[in-house]
């Protein structure tokens, strides 16, 4: 574990420590104050995160179902290709989408350059940033995220939390035979402002970031209303 | 690392006549403080998230030594390799000898300042590696053969107009505008994505290491760190032993303070959390990954009492809010790390007498503190290095003996009286029809930019006494 | 807010002027002022013999050592008065954060107890005495420049602005308040063009509110400022916001090219 480098590093380091016993080390721990979250656009975690999506420069829709997902999708990929093809990875919540019902080919697997569209499914998203959760595995590749000009994610409500902690709490991520090699919290398109500080999308990853939020009783106006709020 | 502070005057000499660059400089004095505070004001008690976030990482300081040995079992579960490097060489011959045993030849890079510390590119190079780096502001001055002049916005002393004209020459393209800003953001995409593809290994730095499961975190907007992390067969995380942090939550904890001091985003594009290789089932990922952790004084620092600079989060707040990086600009600081942040850290890494100006470089104007997310008291830490500088008569001569003659006067109020009554006297008579005194021997440090306001011809205390003569 | 007709004099007690190193040998116009504006607030003005220096100038040098003989010098001078006012906020801050910091035992007690009894001039009036001044008139426009020490070791902002309002007179407020004027004690003889330059952004972002006269609680800043100012040509007045208040508009301002010879005799 530690080579030679490494003990005489450890050595170092814990000269310099307070060698307090590992049981206090971690009451210390324990007793640490908490802080706060940013506070969420509005009450109601939806609008909040939908609002916070638009402002971070991404665009949204809603759906109330597997029917609406697939052509959200649908009136996306066609707007911005003129094409029906996509790739995702194998998360069953994809596989059991109707992809046919909008006319849609998807090819399931990891992304390659060319691809022009993917969609995730995301495994939680947060209202407090305006967030999605991937993890990156088999259910979603790494590639899909990252090589695509647009990257559409599908966010189911029930997974919708408040802050940040709460997304990453989930006890198979504890635990090192159940976590991921990897995950990301995607926030917006790529963007950088490298060049005499001007906001420009599209660096090396996604230009274009579309989110479907999935929930029984949403409806188009939410998104109206997330405008809205985005704008004040 | 390599260094040339002992030129700072001359460079920010330099650097202010180059009206172009001092306009980009400007600009961000002004915009990215702004943002800054836009950000934090909507966040609401932004102080009771850094008091958390200080009591957490001193926490984690305190005793790093159990979280590196926590962290070390982790990233061993997870399947991943770790290495350690007792300094710069270390670190180079460590990344040389992965790069090496994959018979590499393309690299990759994410934007790491630990990288840069080490001079890894330099040493990767001269072994016939090509690296590439990948993050638009150092790709831009990698190609221009510069070194960044920010931490975070590398090529901050770079035109739109330099920009363009270098990809004009470095890209065989063909004929093209490359008017906007997106077009050449869209050049860039186009010719990286190659080096994405080809790399045999993606190098990358870290924001933080998490003890409690082997995870690194990588912050950026531009998603580049992450296809360096996860397109390459091999992946190599370069980052310092101090940036261990107990938990996750820890450093999402950070994250609200990193973001809002860099930017004023609330977070980052990107913000993702890298453990180990490819596991069973993945579909990409690299088949290797490997830690390697510098020490490069951070355990002298540590056990020293300049250990509140390890809190640093490199967010260059202080950079921006610095009125003398901001007229200075950041080569002039001859360092890897420039501003406040780096004036501290710099001589602490090599020497204070390699370095003696950059302590200095400071009107103890405090703003740098006021916004540090890490509360680091960078205006003291400076004072202390110049303490040092004077213990050690690195500070230059004539100043030494001036601050010893006037204390010494000081406290000799009687002598200092009489003194002083001469000097103002003189200055007077030599002042008092322009009302400011243009020569003076002594004073040749104020009068080179400024004038003298000509002194009273006595002092208040001296009028005072000679009217109460008069009283009696 | 009170003054002056409230109160028979000195009958609100004592209070030591420690006029500052810079405003003693360069501008006594400002303690002068200070002085009349203590008495009209109702107290008894003591200055204390024999003052030099503070010891900034050795501390931000990294002269710890000389600093804190210095520092043991004044704490031992002041330790009589129930109050130290200081017409200047670096001053002030020395001796009220960085004493204590800088000494130790129980020399480092006595460096807090006297931090609790000092106060920077403008801090004094508005929070203690709630003194409130007598009209001014003023005709010119004016600005004022929140010196670093005073607005981040003292948090003194809005006490000097609450006064001169009280005076009757508006303030002009600069675009970019919280930014450093590059006096910085010695960093503007050590590194003179970076400071030159960070005092033309100041001048520029006063030229720009219109205003002429330009008011601050620092002589070190407004000296510096002046400085650069007459040496650029420009045409703007510098005082210390002692003498405004005190409605001593008189003279000639801070460099300014006029006989400045003129003492003030009480």
């Amino acid at each position: 574990m530690f080579d030679e480098a490494g003990r005489e590093i450890l050595a170092r380091l814990r000269h310099a420590s307070r060698r307090s016993n590992a049981a206090s080390v971690r009451e210390e721990l324990a007793s640490l104050p908490e802080a706060g979250a940013a506070p969420l656009l509005a009450d109601s975690l939806s609008l909040a995160f939908l609002a916070r999506v638009i402002r971070n420069g991404g665009s949204c829709t809603v759906a109330d179902g597997r029917r609406g997902t697939v052509d959200a999708i649908g009136a996306f990929v066609s707007m911005r290709h003129g094409q029906r093809r996509v790739v995702c990875g194998h998360d069953p919540r994809l596989a059991a989408l109707p992809w046919r019902d909008a006319g849609l080919l998807p090819r399931f697997g990891a992304a390659e350059d060319g691809d022009p569209v993917a969609v995730s499914y995301a495994r939680a998203a947060v209202a407090e940033t305006g967030s999605v959760l991937l993890w990156l595995d088999r259910d979603n590749p790494a590639s899909n995220n990252l090589l695509v000009e647009d990257h559409v994610v599908i966010v189911a409500e029930k997974n919708l939390v408040g802050r940040l902690e709460q997304a990453m709490a989930e006890p198979r991520y504890a635990a090192a035979e159940t976590r991921p090699r990897a995950c990301m919290l995607i926030s917006g398109p790529s963007s950088t402002a490298d060049i005499e500080m001007q906001l420009v999308v599209g660096a090396h990853g996604p230009r274009c970031w579309h989110v479907i939020l999935v929930g029984q009783s949403l409806n188009a106006a939410l998104v109206d209303r997330a405008r809205e709020l985005a704008d004040r | 690392m390599h260094l040339d502070s002992n030129a700072f005057l001359d460079r920010a000499a330099q650097a202010m006549a180059k009206p172009e660059q001092s306009n980009n400089r400007a600009a961000l004095g002004v915009s990215l403080p702004r943002q800054r505070s836009a950000a934090i004001e909507e966040f609401g008690d932004f102080e009771d998230l850094r008091q958390s976030v200080h009591a957490r990482r001193k926490h984690a300081l305190s005793h790093l030594d159990q979280y590196l040995e926590q962290f070390a079992e982790n990233v061993i579960k997870n399947g991943s390799q770790l290495h350690f490097a007792r300094d710069s060489e270390e670190m180079n011959s460590v990344v040389l000898d992965i790069c090496a045993r994959h018979e590499a030849s393309s690299i990759a890079k994410g934007k790491s300042m630990i990288t840069e510390e080490c001079g890894l590119n330099a040493a990767l190079e001269a072994a016939g590696l090509h690296v590439r780096e990948t993050d638009l502001g150092e790709y831009i001055i990698q190609s221009a053969h510069e070194t960044p002049s920010h931490i975070v916005v590398p090529a901050l002393h770079k035109s739109q107009a330099e920009i363009r004209e270098l990809f004009l020459s470095e890209h065989d393209l063909g004929e093209r505008d490359l008017g906007t800003a997106q077009s050449l953001v869209n050049e860039a995409r186009q010719v990286l994505r190659a080096d994405f593809l080809r790399a045999d290994v993606g190098i990358i730095g870290s924001n933080a290491l998490i003890a409690e499961n082997g995870n690194s975190l990588l912050v950026t907007n531009e998603g580049n760190g992450d296809l360096c992390a996860n397109l390459p067969p091999v992946l190599i995380v370069c980052t310092s032993v101090d940036r261990i942090l107990p938990r996750t939550e820890d450093a999402l904890a950070m994250l609200r303070l990193l973001v809002r001091s860099t930017t004023g985003q609330p977070i980052s594009c990107y913000t993702s959390f890298y453990g180990g290789p490819r596991r069973e089932g993945d579909l990409d990922g690299p088949l290797e990954m490997h830690f390697v952790l510098l020490d490069n004084k951070r355990s002298e620092i540590l056990a020293s009492s300049y250990s509140d600079m390890l809190q640093c989060i490199r967010c260059g707040a202080c950079l921006n809010h610095c009125p003398i990086y901001v007229g200075a600009g950041g080569h002039a600081y001859g360092s890897v790390y420039p501003g406040p942040m780096g004036s501290v850290l710099t001589p602490l890494l090599t020497s204070l007498e390699e370095s003696h100006l950059l302590p200095n470089a400071c009107t103890g104007c405090g703003r740098c503190e006021e916004v540090c997310p890490a509360a680091i008291p960078l205006p003291d830490l400076l004072r202390d290095l110049r303490a040092e500088e004077f213990s050690h008569r690195i500070t230059a001569r004539r100043w030494r003996i001036g601050l010893t003659v006037h204390r010494w006067l000081a406290l000799h109020p009687r002598l200092y009286g009489a003194v002083t009554a001469i000097a103002l006297r003189v200055m007077h008579r030599l002042g008092r029809r322009e009302g400011v005194l243009r020569w003076l021997p002594l004073a040749g440090g104020w009068l080179a930019e400024r004038d003298l306001p000509t002194p009273p011809a006595q002092s208040f205390q001296q009028q005072l006494h000679s009217s109460a003569d008069q009283d009696v | 807010m009170s003054n002056s007709a409230e109160f028979e004099s000195g009958e609100r007690g004592e209070v030591a002027l420690f006029v500052s190193c810079l405003v003693d040998l360069m501008r006594p116009e400002a303690a002068f002022a200070a002085w009349r504006l203590l008495e009209d607030a109702g107290y008894l003005v003591v200055i204390p013999e024999e003052q030099t220096c503070c010891g900034q100038p050795g501390y931000n040098s990294g002269d710890y050592v000389g600093a804190a003989e210095l520092a043991r010098r004044t704490i031992e001078q002041l330790a009589p008065y129930p109050y130290v006012v200081i017409p200047s906020g670096s001053c002030a801050g020395m001796l009220r954060q960085h004493y204590p910091k800088l000494l130790e035992g129980h020399w480092q007690q006595r460096a807090q107890e006297l931090a609790g009894r000092v106060f920077e001039l403008s801090e004094f009036l508005v929070d203690i005495a709630e003194y409130s001044p007598r009209r001014v008139e003023m005709d010119q426009p004016v600005t004022y420049h929140d010196a670093c020490a005073g607005l981040r070791e003292l948090g003194i902002r809005e006490q000097p602005r609450q006064l001169l309002a009280a005076a009757g007179i508006q303030v002009r407020e600069l675009s970019q308040r919280d930014v450093c004027c590059g006096f910085g004690g010695t960093f503007c003889a050590k590194m003179p063009a970076l400071s030159a330059r960070m005092a033309d952004e100041k001048l520029h972002d006063i030229e720009a509110t219109g205003a002429t006269e330009v008011v601050a609680g620092d002589i070190g800043c407004l000296m510096a400022l002046a400085g650069r100012a007459r040496r650029l040509d420009k045409n703007l007045q510098f005082r210390h916001v002692a003498e405004i208040l005190a409605g001593d508009l008189i003279g000639p301002g801070i460099g300014a090219k006029e006989d400045p010879s003129r003492g003030h005799n009480r």
